[in-house]
């Protein structure tokens, strides 16, 4: 008979150190999302077409961190933090391991390079899904220098999409919102 | 394209490829509803830090691994595979993750048979359905991998198991696993994989399905061996040649077996020299011989993805079969720094070339005429250079 206890159970460890960075970087992004959609008329639109009852939970597999964005009882769009319990989530993003968030907030990996590499999954409907991530995309262009966000994103918009005066003010606008109320 | 009257492709492999593929791994076997796989492995992979790299991947995913169970040897033997299945009971696991090359894979899928309908007599399995139940499968191929891994064949104390349900569920192919190893290390699974999808895509019953995973399987090799074997080993070359290598595995799977893979396999069998050299060596001048001896030759397509679509373009149609079998000629002859590539090298009495033709004559007669796999074993033997198609 073979000695099994030569070949032990081996439990998965931990990455708390990554889970909590990514925890930092979507709190911050959900609540630019939130400020974005105020200061923001691109923004505001797109939040406009979804549905009333629009929430959409960001997370990572298996137990985060996460986000939760969503419009409250009077359209207004608020991050509502990172537990779903309670809530109707009607877009569901699943980032399929802590390796695949981090490749993704520390821009090595943009989102769509992100999806086409399978780690994402989404429950949900597909405009939804891809209204946000425009406005993922915009939100990123106010909260980081373009040497950045061009890694995160597909194309960094060019002057006619978004003029210096609305970059710059709006990125100002943003970041007091995000850090303030 | 070639489109046979009647013909039948099955895949059940899934291969998830690239940087941190393995972090996948806990998500893909939950979605199949399992939660404490069994690894089987060997020595060398653990040695080589393997298991703790997929063990690190595990991290943040809530799950257990069952074992990492490290008893495969070069010799896949019914002891290990019951050793496993003792220990895949004692731990409750549910599902398999075989790591290494194909003697880790063959155990896998017996231990996956014995588990599966709760025995531990192999005997039992000696004619399989292809409609089985069995438990979640996952291959991590490795730098040892020869292409067998993603097929439907497990051989156990020299006994085949055969079905397509033997097939891996999922291929998960990372960079971090592929170790650099030595050149003929490198060289000979690859040529071996790429002889099996040549002979594939080169026999009558090819079909246009085959034919797909045959030419990316090719062409992955082809790509990237020259850079996996002297650019320093690059990584991208050695993923891409792992990826062409798992590929042949499905080919194989789906092709009937060709002259040159059982020349090679009887070969190997009455010289004792490996499967793979025994193969590489053989290749070019089994496809000389086809396109000299017989009367539907060699395919031109076989060019496209040998040499590129640049030489396929420039080659007039009647010559792209011959240019295929030269490209092929020149590639494994570019070897010969690294690997034998004449059976002369080996040392191979004639009277061991006679009893392997004979051996397989009569199975491919119909097909290569009489003598004609003594015709192939002697080219090989001599090492004679490319005829271009001239007796």
């Amino acid at each position: 008979m073979m000695n099994i206890n030569k070949y032990p159970e081996i439990k998965s460890g931990s990455k708390l150190i990554k889970k909590i960075y990514v925890a930092v970087m979507l709190w911050i992004v959900g609540r630019a999302i939130q400020a974005a959609s105020r200061v923001d008329r691109e923004v505001k639109e797109e939040f406009g077409r979804l549905s009333d009852d629009f929430m959409m939970h960001l997370h990572v597999l298996p137990s985060g961190p996460g986000m939760i964005v969503g419009k409250d009882k009077n359209g207004k769009v608020r991050y509502m933090g990172w537990n779903p319990k309670g809530k109707k989530i009607t877009l569901d993003m699943k980032v399929k391991n802590i390796e695949g968030a981090i490749l993704m907030f520390t821009f090595q990996e943009s989102t769509c390079v992100a999806s086409a590499n399978n780690r994402l999954a989404v429950s949900g409907n597909v405009p939804d899904t891809m209204a946000f991530i425009r406005i993922l995309n915009i939100v990123e262009t106010y909260l980081l220098p373009k040497i950045i966000t061009s890694l995160a994103v597909k194309r960094y918009p060019k002057w006619s999409q978004m003029s210096p005066l609305r970059k710059y003010a709006g990125r100002v606008l943003v970041y007091v919102r995000t850090f303030t109320f | 394209m070639q489109i046979p009257d009647y013909f039948k492709f099955f895949n059940k492999t899934r291969i998830i490829s690239g940087k941190k593929a393995l972090e996948n791994i806990p998500y893909e076997l939950q979605s199949m509803d399992s939660v404490k796989p069994l690894v089987v492995t060997d020595k060398r992979s653990v040695d080589e830090g393997l298991a703790k790299i997929l063990i690190d991947a595990y991290g943040d995913s809530g799950l257990v691994i069952g074992a990492v169970f490290d008893g495969v040897t070069g010799y896949t033997s019914t002891k290990a595979v019951l050793d496993a299945a003792q220990l895949f009971r004692a731990r409750g696991c549910d599902s398999i993750i075989a790591m290494g090359g194909e003697n880790c894979a063959f155990t896998a899928k017996a231990l996956n048979l014995l588990v599966s309908y709760k025995t531990d007599d192999l005997l039992q399995f000696d004619s399989l359905p292809d409609n089985m139940h069995l438990r979640p499968f996952i291959v991590i191929p490795t730098s040892d991998s020869s292409g067998r891994e993603t097929s439907t064949r497990s051989v156990i104390d020299g006994r085949i198991y055969e079905s397509d349900e033997l097939m891996p569920d999922i291929a998960v192919i990372d960079p971090r696993m592929l170790k650099k190893r030595g050149k003929a290390e490198t060289i000979l699974p690859a040529l071996r994989a790429m002889a099996e999808a040549v002979e594939a895509c080169t026999e009558d019953a090819a079909n246009p399905m085959n034919d797909s995973f045959a030419f990316a399987s090719i062409q992955l090799i082809c790509e990237n061996l020259a850079a996996a074997v002297n650019g320093g080993g690059s990584v991208k070359a050695r993923l891409g040649l792992a990826n062409g290598i798992a590929i042949s595995g499905i080919v194989w799977s789906n092709a009937p077996e060709g002259i040159g893979s059982a020349l090679a396999e009887e070969l190997a069998m009455r010289t004792g020299n490996s499967r793979e050299l025994c193969a590489a060596i053989l290749l070019p001048h089994t496809l000389d011989y086809k396109l000299k001896n017989t009367k539907k030759s060699v395919r031109g397509e076989l060019l496209l993805p040998v040499a590129g679509i640049d030489r396929y373009c420039a080659a007039a149609e009647a010559e792209r079969g011959l240019l295929g079998v030269e490209e092929i000629f020149g590639m494994v002859k570019g070897m010969s720094k690294h690997i034998p590539v004449t059976l002369k090298e080996l040392n191979i009495p004639r009277y061991i070339l006679e009893s392997t033709a004979e051996a397989v004559e009569d199975s491919f007669a119909k097909m290569y005429g009489k003598g004609g796999a003594l015709m192939i074993l002697e080219s090989a033997y001599n090492g004679d250079g490319f005829s271009g198609g001239k007796k």
